[in-house]
């Protein structure tokens, strides 16, 4: 017998009796124990607590960039990425970045990259004696090379995660065609009018790449997991990390959507940090970059930008997943933490690691 | 109720429903691109009906267990992302940038007549008939793929309706999209500097401090600092 719509409306009610039920301690992400080491300017280090017997491998400090937070590997317990990697007995780092407000407008990729994650790998370095392998996320795979390009023997290796080097190598990228859509004085001008990026207003715009994949999530998507708890409350936290993107400062940002992605100055030799030309062939520490096939965002060509650029040895690993799922899908983190743990326990990465 | 043919007569009356309201729409969603006071009026009539939607739906979700939870109720329940593609919710930020202005206090006065404000209406006039002819296309697909495989539960029904909704990635994903967009954001821009210098005479006139002057001492002390640290960081050197 067909249910008809009667049963469709029924969904729709409980879908809804679902979502508004579903207890707050259940929608939080990065739950993984983790104390914090040192404070820089607003940026904070954490260290995981480790949950096996230590291996010996170069530590792991993670950055994000300033377009959501570094937690993303650890949005779900059962399928966290950081959880992944304590269980191999890797020693993981994380900074987090704090909520840049209007005042820090004028901070630059200068300050993130080289005296921020600087002073952190610094740190990691004299805590441990080693130097860490530096994982950068998105933006934040940006802060990791300009750091190795310009201190080539700060991080023991690099491991460059769903990071745009090449914006220009896939011409129907969707957000490279929206940034260069605008003139760069368009582009200044609206962070400056915004006073940076808010977090929000880069969440529309990415929502706006694919208008009914957004509509499907947010309905038949939905609906689809409505019986479903665990998915509710993963669909949940994730939008919790989503609605926690900070805002972009305004200088960063600049350098970011002008000379990186509208220019594409990274991979041209263009960008320059302090004045220093930022030459990813000075970047001699082996690399890892991770892509995900359907990354809508940072398409595979894009974060693949380093092969043939870097001095040093560079390996790859793409997974079958999205921009955010090469994190939060299960398979994806798998591979990922294989991947991250192969680099780390490589000989010769423990070997520069070794102060 | 447990009769099939009885439900299966419902399912298809609510769908044919919903797509002929589609259909019929899709001249109201033309109309919306015209350049003309009337078309102006509609929009924000539509606004303020979306508007106003939204919030009866974050009403709604005020009784949530949790913050993300009674954020994304609101967004189920918001009649705007069932019917109208669940576009029309812009960030509070970029629909602050794309505004007419304030029609008086801080010098701002005059300004909803200027040069500037006219060439944004102008270009947001053109964009809204690219989007509302994207609607129109949208409501069309949906008329048509009911036609042709009448949906016999929501859930089909609904599909259709996302299948529907790539009209608007194809417009999102165009030239004259981006192009159009871009002239948007240009047109706002020109007429916020004209709003912000108007603001800063004012405040120049009454003795306060303007934005710019605010920001220009962030820039100053951002400055010293980075400068601070260089010293340190070569101090620390051996």
């Amino acid at each position: 017998m067909s249910a008809g719509p009667l049963e469709g409306v029924a969904r729709f009610w409980r879908t809804a009796g679902a979502v508004g039920r579903m207890a707050e301690t259940a929608c939080r992400y990065g739950q993984t124990p983790r104390d914090p080491v040192a404070v820089r300017d607003g940026a904070t280090l954490f260290r995981y607590r480790p949950t096996a017997p230590a291996a010996d491998a170069a530590p792991l400090l993670i950055v994000h960039g300033l377009i959501g937070r570094a937690e993303v590997v650890d949005i779900d317990p059962d399928r966290s990425l950081i959880r992944a990697l304590l269980a191999r007995g890797l020693d993981a780092w994380m900074i987090h970045w704090g909520k840049p407000g209007r005042a820090d407008r004028w901070l630059r990729f200068e300050d993130y990259a080289l005296d921020r994650l600087g002073g952190f790998v610094a740190d990691v370095k004299r805590e441990t004696g080693r130097r860490p392998v530096v994982m950068g996320i998105c933006e934040g795979g940006l802060f990791a090379l300009c750091l190795a390009a310009l201190e080539p023997e700060a991080p023991a290796g690099l491991v460059l995660a769903v990071t745009p080097v090449d914006c220009h190598a896939d011409p129907t990228a969707g957000l490279t065609r929206l940034v260069r859509s605008f003139a760069p004085e368009t582009l200044a001008g609206l962070i400056d009018h915004l006073g940076g990026l808010p977090g929000a207003a880069m969440g529309a715009a990415f929502q706006d790449l694919t208008p009914s994949r957004t509509l499907a999530k947010y309905t038949a998507d939905l609906v689809r997991i409505h019986d479903e708890p665990d998915e509710i409350a993963h669909f949940l936290r994730m939008e919790r990390w989503l609605a926690d993107r900070p805002d972009h400062p305004a200088e960063a940002a600049k350098q970011l959507l002008i000379e990186i992605y509208h220019d594409n100055a990274l991979v041209e030799g263009r960008f320059r940090l302090d004045g220093e030309p930022v030459r990813l062939s000075a970047v001699h520490a082996p690399t890892l970059a991770i892509w995900g096939a359907r990354d809508h965002l940072v398409p595979p060509a894009c974060a693949r930008g380093a092969a043939g650029r870097v001095a040093g040895p560079y390996r790859e690993v793409g997974v079958d997943a999205g921009h955010i799922g090469v994190f939060v899908s299960r398979r994806a983190g798998n591979a990922a933490a294989e991947a991250i743990s192969a680099l780390l326990t490589d000989q010769a990465v423990a070997d520069r690691s070794r102060v | 109720v447990g009769d099939a043919d009885a439900l299966d007569a419902l399912t298809r009356s609510w769908t044919r429903l919903w797509a002929e309201t589609m259909r019929a729409q899709s001249d109201g969603f033309r109309a919306l691109g015209e350049d003309s006071a009337e078309a102006d009026a509609l929009w924000r009539m539509a606004e303020a009906q979306a508007d106003a939607a939204r919030a009866m739906a974050a009403t709604a979700a005020r009784g949530a267990a949790s913050a993300p939870g009674g954020a994304v109720l609101a967004r189920f329940l918001d009649p705007a992302q069932w019917l109208f593609g669940g576009v029309g919710a812009p960030d509070p930020a970029l629909r602050r940038l794309i505004a007419q202005p304030a029609r008086q206090g801080f010098g701002r006065e005059g300004l909803d007549a200027s040069p500037e404000a006219r060439a944004l209406r102008r270009a947001l006039n053109g964009h809204r008939a690219m989007v509302a002819a994207a609607f129109a296309e949208m409501a069309d697909r949906y008329a048509r793929a009911v036609d042709a495989a009448p949906p016999r539960t929501v859930e089909d029904a609904q599909t259709l309706w996302v299948e529907a909704a790539e009209a608007l990635d194809a417009l999102h994903a165009s030239d004259a999209f981006l192009s159009s967009q871009a002239q948007v954001v240009a047109a706002a821009l020109a007429l916020r500097a004209a709003e912000a210098q108007a603001t800063a005479d004012w405040c120049a006139e009454n003795g306060l401090a303007s934005r710019a002057e605010v920001d220009a001492l962030h820039r100053e002390l951002a400055e010293l600092r980075r400068e601070l640290r260089a010293l340190k960081r070569s101090l620390e050197r051996p």
